[in-house]
């Protein structure tokens, strides 16, 4: 039997890495300073924690008007939209500002700045086999805060005491979990936000931290950007900046490029849809988190149509359930979509792929997830789309509702009487417009990512490659089109 | 050189390998450190494992950063041979206790278990970081000439601390398969094996560079040849004080001969004379004496051990019968070695030794060859006794019985002489109830000092506390997963902080090493802080160009004398 090669010493990077030093943004000295700085990100976190804290008073002593109250019109009139809206551009944007994370990994490390020689936490290990669909118990998290959400009317605008109950339950969990798991286990494996963060800000063009030089890393005694010591912590995301490839994990923390001894860590940034189109290591939970997602958003559409509420009504009165929506439709929907995506790319593939042995003609997690990845910008653009009359209509009001978070006589500047709490920023008749331009934005970055991944993926598991290319493309148009249609007849109904 | 064992196990029976995919970043740190090549790095950057070639020593496990990897099921190492087997013990015997590995195939045997792995955590567990995996290699290969020359690079006196180690805790508490819950190779059992069947090997001359420096050593004892060694290797001129009339300080006078015999300890020092020591014994340096040595010498290293006796605190220490260990040592020792019994400790004397540690264990040991019964009162409870899982096991085996969790909590005599010692078992809850034991002489084990008499005058305050030294911050500790709590992790890391102060001066012109910089401490950390005492003196001298156009160290005082000459 012929001797294997000693693996430890013929190795290379496997993954890729951008290494491009053009889009390495911290070349620049201004950016390393900054990055460099135990300030960053702990600034940013601490004024999440502000905004935070303050929606969770003003839910509990603020003005009963939900529109009036700063914790509903913060969180659903102007947060939600702003946070999908960063993450569909920047990526992992959200995650280095979040509070909820931010501030149970202080409690965890004893330490705001992450230097401090004791942590708060059993440092559990998450287990490996929910770890492997850990996006899609994320991706399930948020479907169910937004059936609570739904529920109890927190943003429909409902009583301003939900919106401090979620954002404490949220506390609560990322607390918990932090205090149970080491480094951030909450937010790469639980946090219903970290779906919706990683797979619609795939699109985004922040690369995340990455090796200049992997191969320099592979000789690294330390691999300091990835181990605790006594002198600061190692990525608390699990991620090697050496084989890094997309930014669906990177938190943008910058543990990392602190710590890196040989100075070999950047930031990089990517064109947009780098992270769907080029990741050679893709992930069958973060497939079918997008196929969910997708169904959730198709579900917020069709919540608006009479078809719906009929059937709701009905639903609730014969399961005598107390309201809108109840689980079967709610989750009935969801899954339909998710199944029917699921069952297309089976049909598909079982049609297509190359006949003779799966190697040959691939599996249906090859054919699935990669065209799923392609589907994410649409997925993603429905979700902002739908955020869209909200915002346009009430974002206004933020200004006013801070002003005043507590509902007191006259509030600051006379913010009770303000004209921005009845100014919108887009006239009622613009509002579909500018969500069909959202979705058509979506819609042709998924056509485009979509052609990207056939004619590197899936090309080579069949002998008919230009029939699906067409397929695909037909399914794109065919699922932006019924998103285009449900906005229409919805006719920007919040 | 790639481990055996196991090799024909059936799968069922072998340790399994569960690679996380999800978690596993590919850093290859555990491909770097498996020592039998089990893993590897597949096509998608994740790593992959042979179960056949896994033996579950867990290292994977250790270095994973994430904690990616997990290994199930045994550790497929053949089993540690029996510990070496002792002389009974005989009245005013005095002949080595321990026999060592018994011939050269149970040595083979023995050495065949390390799995000589890439990252070796023996070697960290070592304060003098010796090569261990290297000597052992070269028993492997049935060159002991060779193993003995690894060691001489870093140790200039293997034979005594391969009977002094507790290697339970150092080296072999930081073996591969101690960690994976295993038996850990017998280190010290191998080391002892190599010196008991070679020569010892000349002192290495690695250099001329230091010819020029003539260094004054305070102190004969294992911290103080060291530090000569290190600088004769590279051709220093070493001029040894030592107080007593004979050398060797507490390796003489602190262990008995039944565990370090004179003829063995004395081997070192014949070494380094025979490559030109100069010793000179009866002479105690006092503090006001540094300045008039640093007028002679270029560097004074300070290396006297602890030879102050700890106040005996426990009421009734001054009746007869009543004496400190360091005292008893030198006079059973001195009686042993002339067969000559001691007045006091005749044959069924019972002898209470109040304390714990090696010391307790030397001293107990010595009354049982003395012809006395030893019971040994130890404070602090059975998982936590500093006595040395070795020497425990010799005491048992010799008949000392050890009480733990034991005060004493005052001695009461008849006629001024020591008659009941009362006695209190340590409880969790309520008040300890001492009850009074017959005894007819009582060894109290009150530690030692460092005389400060040496240091005074000096910059920096000595011994050097603990707390104030900075963590060494040495990655191997880290990456090596040697930091998982273990006690050979934690004295090790305190340890090698000692190391690095050793390197560093106490004074203008003058470092120390050993006792004197660190307090009471071992034999291997004393000789390896000396070594890198006089590493630290040598960086530190100055380089010029002598007059015959060499590069050498020197401070200019022989360029001065030689000017006068001209």
């Amino acid at each position: 039997m012929a001797a294997r090669p000693d693996p430890r010493r013929d190795r290379t990077v496997q993954r890729r890495t951008p290494g491009d030093p053009s889009l390495d943004i911290a070349r620049f000295p201004a950016v390393q300073r900054l990055l460099r700085s135990r300030a960053f990100p702990l600034g940013l976190v601490v004024a999440g924690q502000v905004v935070m804290w303050l929606v969770v008073a003003a839910g509990f002593l603020g003005a009963a008007v939900p529109g009036r109250n700063f914790a509903t019109v913060f969180t659903w009139y102007f947060w939600f939209a702003v946070f999908l809206l960063l993450t569909v551009t920047v990526g992992r944007g959200w995650c280095l500002v979040c509070p909820f994370g931010g501030q149970a990994q202080w409690l965890q490390r004893l330490s705001f700045t992450g230097r401090g020689r004791r942590s708060l936490t059993l440092g559990w290990t998450w287990p490996a086999r929910w770890g492997r669909w850990g996006l899609i118990v994320s991706a399930g998290l948020f479907i169910l805060v937004t059936w609570a959400e739904e529920f109890f009317r927190a943003a429909a605008p409902g009583d301003p005491v939900f919106t401090a109950y979620f954002a404490l339950f949220m506390i609560a969990l990322a607390l918990a979990t932090f205090l149970l798991f080491e480094r951030r286990t909450f937010c790469r494996y639980l946090c219903p936000l970290s779906a919706v963060v990683g797979v619609a800000g795939a699109t985004g063009v922040v690369a995340g931290f990455r090796a200049r030089n992997p191969d320099r890393c592979l000789t690294c005694a330390t691999k300091a950007c990835v181990r605790d010591a006594q002198d600061g912590h190692g990525c608390p995301w699990y991620v090697w900046p050496a084989s890094a490839e997309s930014n669906l994990l990177c938190g943008l923390c910058a543990e990392c490029f602190k710590r890196c001894p040989y100075d070999n860590v950047g930031l990089f940034v990517q064109p947009p849809l780098t992270s769907v189109v080029e990741p050679s290591h893709r992930r069958l939970d973060a497939a079918w988190a997008v196929a969910l997602l997708l169904g959730l958003a198709v579900f917020q559409q069709v919540n608006a149509l009479s078809a719906y509420r009929r059937l709701d009504a009905w639903l609730n009165r014969t399961l005598h359930f107390p309201g809108y929506p109840n689980p079967l439709d709610y989750v009935g929907i969801i899954c339909l979509v998710a199944a029917v995506a699921g069952g297309g790319v089976w049909l598909t593939m079982r049609a297509l792929r190359r006949e003779g042995p799966p190697a040959e003609g691939g599996s249906f997690a090859q054919w699935f997830t990669p065209l799923m990845y392609g589907l994410s910008p649409l997925m993603a653009s429905d979700i902002l789309a739908r955020q869209l009359p909200k915002l346009w209509g009430h974002v206004l009001s933020v200004l006013p509702a801070a002003a005043n978070p507590f509902a007191l006589h006259r509030g600051l500047w006379g913010a009770s009487a303000s004209p921005l709490w009845h100014l919108r920023l887009v006239a009622p008749g613009a509002v579909v417009p500018t969500q069909l331009v959202v979705v058509g934005a979506g819609l042709a970055a998924s056509l485009y990512a979509t052609a990207r991944i056939v004619r590197g993926e899936l090309d080579g598991m069949t002998d008919r490659p230009r029939l699906v290319h067409a397929v695909s493309t037909a399914a794109i148009l065919g699922v932006g089109a019924a998103i285009a249609l449900l906005y229409l007849a919805m006719r920007g109904t919040p | 050189m790639s481990h055996r064992a196991g090799f024909d196990v059936p799968q069922t029976r072998r340790p399994r390998v569960h690679v996380d995919a999800e978690r596993c970043a590919g850093c290859g740190e555990c491909v770097d450190r498996c020592p039998t090549a089990a893993l590897w790095l597949d096509a998608t950057g994740v790593v992959a494992a042979d179960p056949a070639l896994c033996v579950g020593c867990r290292q994977c496990e250790r270095t994973c950063p994430f904690r990616a990897i997990r290994v199930e099921g045994p550790l497929l190492v053949e089993p540690r041979m029996a510990p070496a087997p002792l002389r009974p013990v005989r009245l005013m015997d005095d002949r080595e206790a321990e026999e060592g590995i018994e011939s050269f195939g149970a040595a083979v045997r023995e050495a065949l278990r390390c799995l000589h792995c890439p990252d070796p955590t023996c070697v960290l567990g070592c304060p003098a970081h010796n090569d261990i995996p290297g000597f052992i290699a070269a028993i492997c290969e049935l060159d002991l000439d060779h193993a003995r020359s690894i060691l001489a690079s870093s140790s200039v006196m293997p034979e005594v601390c391969s009977r002094t180690c507790d290697a339970f805790a150092l080296c072999e508490g930081a073996c591969s398969l101690a960690l994976a819950g295993g038996e850990a190779v017998s280190i010290r059992l191998l080391e002892r094996f190599v010196t008991d069947h070679t020569a010892a090997p000349p002192l290495p001359v690695r250099s001329t560079r230091a010819k020029r420096l003539s260094v004054a050593v305070v102190g004969s004892g294992p911290a103080g040849l060291a530090a000569a060694g290190e600088l004769m290797s590279r051709g220093a001129h070493v001029v040894v004080f030592e107080r007593e009339p004979r050398p060797l300080g507490a390796l003489r006078w602190a262990i008995p001969a039944f565990v370090l015999p004179d003829e063995v300890a004395d081997l070192s020092l014949e070494r380094l004379l025979e490559a030109g020591l100069e010793l000179r014994t009866g002479i105690a340096v006092r503090g006001g004496d540094i300045p008039a040595l640093l007028s002679i010498h270029d560097a004074v290293i300070l290396a006297h051990g602890a030879t102050v006796p700890g106040a005996a605190t426990v009421s009734g220490a001054n009746l007869g019968g009543v004496e400190t260990a360091e005292r008893f040592l030198a006079r059973a020792k001195v009686a042993l070695a002339t067969n000559r019994p001691l007045e006091d400790v005749r044959a069924g004397a019972r002898v209470l030794v109040v304390g714990g540690g090696g010391t307790a264990m030397d001293v107990a040991r010595s009354v049982r060859r003395l012809g006395g019964e030893a019971v040994v009162a130890d404070p602090r409870d059975e998982r936590t006794a500093a006595s040395g899982r070795e020497k425990l096991r010799a005491a048992l085996a010799e008949g000392v019985r050890v009480r733990y969790e034991t005060d004493v909590v005052r001695l009461t005599g008849e006629r001024g002489v020591v008659a009941q010692a009362w006695l209190a078992r340590r409880r969790r809850l309520g008040v300890p109830r001492p009850a009074p034991e017959a005894v007819d002489h009582v060894v109290l084990v009150t530690g030692a000092f460092v005389d400060p008499e040496p240091a005074r005058g000096l910059l920096a305050t000595l011994p050097v506390p603990l707390e104030s030294l900075p963590d060494a911050a040495d990655w191997r500790w880290v990456t090596s997963g040697l930091m998982a709590g273990h006690t050979a992790a934690a004295r090790g890391r305190d340890a090698e902080r000692i190391l690095e102060r050793a390197a560093l001066p106490v004074g203008a012109g003058v470092w120390a090493a050993g006792d004197a910089l660190a307090g009471p401490g071992t034999v291997v950390a004393a000789m390896a802080q000396g070594r890198r005492a006089g590493e630290g003196v040598l960086a530190a001298m100055p380089v010029r160009t002598d007059p015959t156009g060499l590069r050498v160290l020197t401070t200019g005082k022989e360029f001065v004398a030689a000017v006068d000459e001209d």
